[in-house]
């Protein structure tokens, strides 16, 4: 069997800091002398991934800029307590997934899809036209079905790439908790849609060697 | 002794857990080695990668909505700026007072010469010395004790931490070196009068919290340093 063709082309999306500028450690000390300009761009940098993070964990959308704000409040007050040692996207991160986690706590009450609702939005029984926004809506079924610990865990390590053990720096925890919570997250996914695997990525195109 | 299995199937529970980062192309060379070796003879093993790279390619898709990042950011900046607004007269009034302070010690200078001081000193410890004999008989009975910096609950606090006041000309980046140098983080702070707690990582550090207060007192940058927890008395 050839080398699984992804982990070649998959970057890990929180170290990458546009050639030429300031990386993101530099600007966390510029920071720490009160330069509003440094505040602005680490801003602008992150926020996309702050959005997306947001979002997918919390699945509310009101919600997302005062997370992100609260949490660029917190890296600017606290600048200087940043460790050099410490990875700038998983330090931020890791404030935005404790934010994340106070919003969630701060609502009355938590909001589900009903299964026949999900039933609807099953892969591969819409038209095939509408592909990317049936994606769209499958992923978003199956999130609102597991907690937020378990999407936070998808999340970071399908969309941006991390391996575990920044995983369990991020949502502070041990790494064999990252990894028990990827598996209950695998096997809610399974039992919501066991015919997951379609297409060409099929096992069924290949032979066991 | 029961001899090491060295089978590629041997690993199937740990390579079935790992397929997600082996899949992001997080792994390091052992880790992916073991993989792809138990990949090669493993069918479950391959319909599963195959389940979670369907995962992993829909949630990769990144969203199409441009963003606009200046409105979000001008809320920020204004609740920021109305904070350091209101921190301000608190600065002032502390400058102020600094002043005052040298402005009565000169006048202090002028009067109190050595025998005035002397006739001073005579009266004012027959006058301390009544109220301290009676205040010990009371402090005795006391086992706790909350300090003028710490009036509130104590239950947010553990005994690594550790309540400090900076020098006014201490900046941010000689507390953040320092602090990281004994292996310690803001968690709380500043108040209205510049108090913040520190957290000494127990983990990282070895040194007892006694001989962290000892550093932390030698050191230039820092005015005030005692345990945010009351010590226990003898």
């Amino acid at each position: 069997m050839s080398d699984n063709p992804t982990t070649q082309r998959v970057q890990n999306s929180m170290r990458q800091a546009p050639s030429g500028e300031a990386s993101d450690a530099e600007l966390i000390a510029l920071i720490c002398e009160s330069d509003h300009q440094a505040f602005e761009k680490l801003y602008r940098r992150y926020y996309q991934r702050l959005f997306r993070f947001a979002f997918r964990i919390t699945r509310r959308l009101d919600q997302v800029e005062e997370i992100i704000n609260d949490a660029m409040y917190v890296v600017w007050k606290k600048a200087s307590s940043f460790h050099s040692e410490t990875v700038p996207s998983t330090w931020i991160f890791g404030i935005a997934y404790k934010k994340c986690l106070k919003s969630i706590a701060s609502r009355p009450q938590a909001e589900h899809l009903e299964i026949e609702e999900a039933d609807a939005l099953l892969p591969g029984i819409q038209d095939s036209g509408l592909k990317n926004l049936e994606i769209e809506d499958w992923i978003s079924v199956a999130f609102s079905r597991l907690p937020a610990d378990q999407r936070a865990v998808l999340e970071l390590t399908y969309h941006h790439g991390l391996h575990y053990k920044e995983i369990a720096m991020i949502m502070d925890c041990p790494e064999n908790t990252v990894k028990t919570r990827m598996f209950h997250a695998r096997k809610k996914i399974q039992s919501l849609y066991p015919d997951l695997v379609v297409g060409p990525n099929s096992i069924c195109s290949g032979n066991a060697s | 002794m029961k001899p090491q299995d060295f089978s590629p199937y041997a690993n199937h529970e740990e390579v079935w857990s790992l397929l997600p980062w082996y899949i992001n192309g997080s792994l390091k060379a052992a880790q992916l080695d073991m993989v792809r070796s138990h990949l090669r003879v493993c069918l479950t093993c391959r319909k599963e990668l195959a389940a979670q790279e369907t995962l992993f390619n829909a949630l990769r898709h990144e969203p199409v909505l441009e963003i606009s990042t200046k409105p979000s950011f001008d809320r920020l900046m204004s609740r920021i700026q109305e904070e350091e607004r209101s921190a301000e007269p608190a600065k002032r009034h502390s400058k102020h007072g600094e002043a005052r302070w040298l402005n009565r010690l000169a006048w202090m200078l002028e009067v109190f010469t050595p025998q005035r001081l002397g006739l001073a000193l005579a009266g004012g410890l027959v006058a301390l010395t009544i109220p301290l004999i009676w205040q010990h008989t009371r402090l005795a009975e006391t086992h706790t004790y909350h300090t003028v910096a710490n009036p509130g609950s104590l239950d947010a606090y553990t005994n690594h931490d550790v309540r400090v006041i900076f020098t006014p000309t201490a900046n941010e980046q000689e507390i953040g070196q320092f602090l990281q140098s004994i292996h310690a983080r803001i968690v709380e702070g500043p108040s209205a009068i510049g108090l913040y707690t520190i957290r000494v990582d127990g983990e990282k550090s070895a040194t007892p919290l006694s001989q962290t207060l000892v550093k932390l007192r030698d050191n230039k940058s820092v005015a005030f340093a005692e345990p945010a927890l009351p010590q226990a008395t003898r």
